[in-house]
């Protein structure tokens, strides 16, 4: 998901680079009828822009997921909640 | 609703090109994750080192 995000912003010359972005991702794994699954993967992006640049972060964010092979690849089968917070210049 | 057995928690941060570079709490070593081979081919992307893709860590861990 990040990697697709961050190809997405790029498109809105947002750069996404080493200690500008970052993903803290939280997975869930549940015992479901003794079975263990991971039932919800959270994606909470903190980004590092300009205020100018938060209309085209959200737009990114609103975008990007329906490219995100990754997450395409799972969908169906874990739910995945992104949130996005904004880190000021 | 479901007993929670374990949270994975993981930070993520992007070096360069496609290469991401994941720590996974509890364990000192990172986890990269690039592209290479036909998914670089379809990306067209030409990146410094190879990685392996995020689709490739999926389709190992589901079969491990």
């Amino acid at each position: 998901m990040m990697g697709t995000f961050a190809s997405v912003l790029a498109t809105k010359k947002i750069r996404t680079h080493t200690d500008r972005f970052r993903a803290d991702v939280e997975g869930d794994i549940e015992n479901v009828d003794g079975v263990l699954k991971i039932t919800v993967i959270r994606v909470h992006y903190v980004l590092k822009l300009s205020h100018e640049e938060e209309n085209d972060a959200h737009w990114a964010m609103e975008n990007y997921i329906e490219k995100c092979p990754a997450a395409m690849s799972v969908t169906g089968c874990i739910r995945i909640e992104h949130s996005l917070e904004f880190d000021s210049e | 609703m479901a007993e929670i057995i374990h949270t994975s928690r993981i930070t993520i941060t992007r070096d360069r090109g496609p290469v991401r570079i994941a720590h996974i709490e509890g364990f000192s070593e990172p986890v990269f994750y690039g592209v290479h081979g036909g998914i670089q081919k379809f990306y067209k992307v030409d990146p410094i080192e190879e990685h392996a893709a995020t689709l490739d860590h999926i389709v190992g861990a589901v079969s491990a």
